[in-house]
């Protein structure tokens, strides 16, 4: 669908057309996408200065990486690896720490990504190594708990891409990098514990992490840049499925535990919201089950040209937990995360439905980090109490700009709650 | 160091019975709770969601040796005992040693092996089965309705049962589409029925699937409902006497 050469040149920042765009026409000028904002512009914005300002000759850069890397999909398992470093140094370390997003606006998470200039090689994520001296410093920065300084040098200019499609996420700038240089790196000792440890599967490495404190986010990296697994087996994830990957593994071992855990007493409801996405969480008394609910109105992200209509998606699972993937993908493991920590937290089970609801102020996709940390902000909050579903789903519908209809005809927990008996029911006299 | 004490020691000379009993166990729990008692080996448990509940006898008969020195109730995680315990003789014979905390399976045939795996035990008392008086019942293939739930579990999440002119009509339906099994004696699919006309209800259709799909001890099973009414499905383990395997399911109650 994308077109091979770029469509216009500027001051290194290459902006490329897939085949059919209206931004072509529009040019920011006449939102014909329907959105407030024009989201290329805005990601050229924040692109260009980083670019040609910060750059010099673009050959050659240093500052310091928040800790960051990267581990790109396209070509798998030949992919581009490599660290993030901004042209800047100090403490970076907002710029690749998710946990610490969830009050900042999107022109401020533009900035973040598009700050983070990316220095990539190619390798095989089975044998990263053989990248040598560059894996070795690219794999110690992802297992670094503070920022570390960094100097990277590049065989071709430094260049940012903007593709003229509002649905593509924000990136900083990209080069090929012949040599990476890096002052002390400070390595977490946990994570450093669980790269010593040869024995120690991924998934259990993980965990063993995420239970002495360490954020998701740090996990994600390691995980992603080869440093869990037994040894032989260790290789790169790329980030997007490393992501999904940490939020499902901590999810199933959390799930185990609060299937044991007594059922929730009350009907309980939260909600946050951030960048015109609402968060609403309903916490129902029962078994452990699961729902997912999206809807993105028309204007936001996934749902341009969608005229009046909400677009609405979902996905669900029942109390023995699922084996396919997700059809909506990340975000379902990214807010089951948090509902799991919540309830293991309250040490209770019950079943969950969290319904997001994006509005046109929601112009980019972020990530699924807002997901995650939007759902975790909710629950940190006060919940309002309710004595029956109904009136609970009677407040959250009302929090809602997206009719109910559509939620219900839409949810199978709520079909579920309200149609299925146990069979506990009738073992009584 | 002396040798743990033997709580119980059990042998059966075809291994696969045992296969079969915990495959159909599984089909709702991984972990089950074993009873070695005077009725022989039972298991009743229901599955996490409490929608299912299974109720499996393997009379003493099964078995060549049925040893125990009180009766016990064994937590067992069946996916750690199916993953191992693989067959392809009929011939081969299982013994199965109860400890403190553990349980060992020996099989043996042309060569003998042993594998252990942890077990806790329980004072739990048994769960009652469910009261309920179904007023429909019938005989048909497992593969019929094996048949009808693989392709209706792709229009809906419930199959819905219900009698209409001394037939049985099973269905999936649905927001577009309907699928359809219709159960008649006279075409031979619908053995000793007993049927209530108007009777009606719906099933969880992934639930019963996965029953269904564990129904391993012969090729008919029986089935009882009535209308809003948990379902009994019942089959004889033909290879042993007075022994089955029962589940129940209870029902979904449409609105409107």
């Amino acid at each position: 669908m994308q077109s091979s050469l770029p469509w216009s040149s500027s001051g290194g920042v290459e902006v490329h057309a897939p085949s059919g765009s209206q931004c072509i026409y529009c040019l920011g000028s006449r939102a014909l996408c329907g959105k407030r904002q024009c989201p290329i512009l805005l990601r050229y914005s924040k692109l260009q200065p980083v670019v040609s300002l910060r750059l010099e000759e673009r050959m050659a850069m240093d500052g310091a990486s928040p800790p960051g890397v990267f581990v790109g999909r396209i070509g798998y398992p030949k992919v581009s690896v490599g660290p993030l470093v901004p042209p800047f140094f100090g403490d970076t370390s907002i710029l690749d720490r998710p946990e610490s997003w969830w009050s900042i606006n999107l022109d401020r998470l533009v900035e973040y990504r598009s700050s983070l200039v990316r220095g990539i090689f190619r390798v095989d994520v089975h044998n990263p190594w053989e990248a040598g001296r560059l894996f070795e410093l690219t794999q110690e920065m992802a297992m670094a708990s503070q920022p570390a300084d960094a100097s990277l040098e590049f065989s071709k200019p430094v260049k940012a891409r903007v593709i003229l499609d509002e649905d593509a996420q924000p990136f900083g700038p990209y080069g090929p990098v012949e040599k990476i240089e890096a002052g002390s790196i400070k390595v977490n000792r946990v994570i450093e514990k669980a790269y010593y440890d040869a024995d120690l599967k991924a998934s259990e490495a993980v965990y063993y992490a995420y239970s002495a404190g360490i954020p998701v986010s740090s996990i994600q990296k390691a995980l992603s840049a080869a440093v869990f697994g037994v040894s032989k087996r260790r290789r790169l994830v790329p980030t997007r499925w490393s992501i999904t990957a940490v939020d499902s593994i901590l999810a199933e071992r959390l799930m185990e535990k609060i299937k044991e855990y007594p059922e929730a007493g009350e009907h309980v409801v939260y909600e946050s919201q951030h960048i015109d996405n609402k968060f609403i969480v309903i916490i129902i008394p029962g078994k452990w089950s699961y729902e997912f609910i999206e809807m993105f109105h028309p204007g936001s992200v996934w749902n341009i040209g969608g005229g009046e209509d909400v677009a609405i998606g979902s996905d669900y699972e029942d109390t023995e937990g699922r084996t396919t993937y997700a059809r909506i993908g990340g975000c379902y493991y990214a807010a089951r995360l948090a509902v799991v920590e919540h309830l293991n937290r309250i040490r209770r089970q019950g079943a969950v439905l969290v319904l997001r609801e994006a509005g046109p102020g929601y112009l980019l996709p972020a990530g699924v980090w807002l997901v995650r940390e939007n759902v975790r902000k909710a629950l940190a909050g006060k919940p309002v109490r309710f004595g029956t579903l109904e009136a609970a789903i009677t407040y959250a519908a009302k929090r809602l700009k997206t009719p109910w209809r559509m939620v219900l005809r839409e949810s199978r927990l709520l079909r579920n709650i309200r149609e299925r008996r146990r069979i506990t029911e009738y073992l009584k006299e | 160091m002396s040798s743990p004490s033997i709580l119980a020691r059990l042998v059966i000379n075809d291994a696969r019975v045992i296969r079969k009993a915990l495959r159909a166990t599984a089909s709702l729990i991984d972990e089950a709770p074993v009873k070695i008692s005077d009725e022989g080996l039972s298991i009743r448990a229901l599955d996490l969601a409490e929608v299912s509940m299974i109720d499996l006898v393997l009379s003493k008969e099964a078995f060549e040796t049925f040893d125990f020195k009180k009766p016990l109730k064994a937590n067992i995680r069946l996916s750690d005992v199916l993953n191992l315990l693989k067959f392809e003789a009929k011939s081969e014979r299982l013994e199965m040693s109860f400890t403190e905390d553990r349980v060992s399976f020996k099989v043996s045939n042309d060569f003998t092996r042993i594998f252990t795996i942890p077990v806790f035990f329980s004072e739990d008392k048994d769960l009652p089965l469910p009261k309920v008086s179904l007023g429909n019942s019938f005989e048909t293939k497992v593969s019929t309705i094996k048949h009808l739930l693989d392709s209706g579990k792709h229009i809906s999440d419930y199959v819905s049962i219900s009698v209409e002119n001394n037939a049985v009509v099973l269905s999936a339906r649905g927001e577009i589409s309907e699928y359809q099994v219709i159960l008649k004696a006279e075409e031979g699919n619908l053995i000793n029925p007993v049927l209530k006309e108007g009777s009606k209800a719906s099933y969880d259709l992934k639930r019963l699937g996965s029953i269904v799909s564990s129904l391993l001890f012969g090729e008919n099973m029986k089935l009882e409902f009535d209308t809003d009414l948990p379902m009994k499905i019942t089959q004889i383990i033909e290879e042993v006497p007075n022994s089955t395997v029962t589940f129940f399911i209870a029902p979904r109650m449409e609105k409107g």
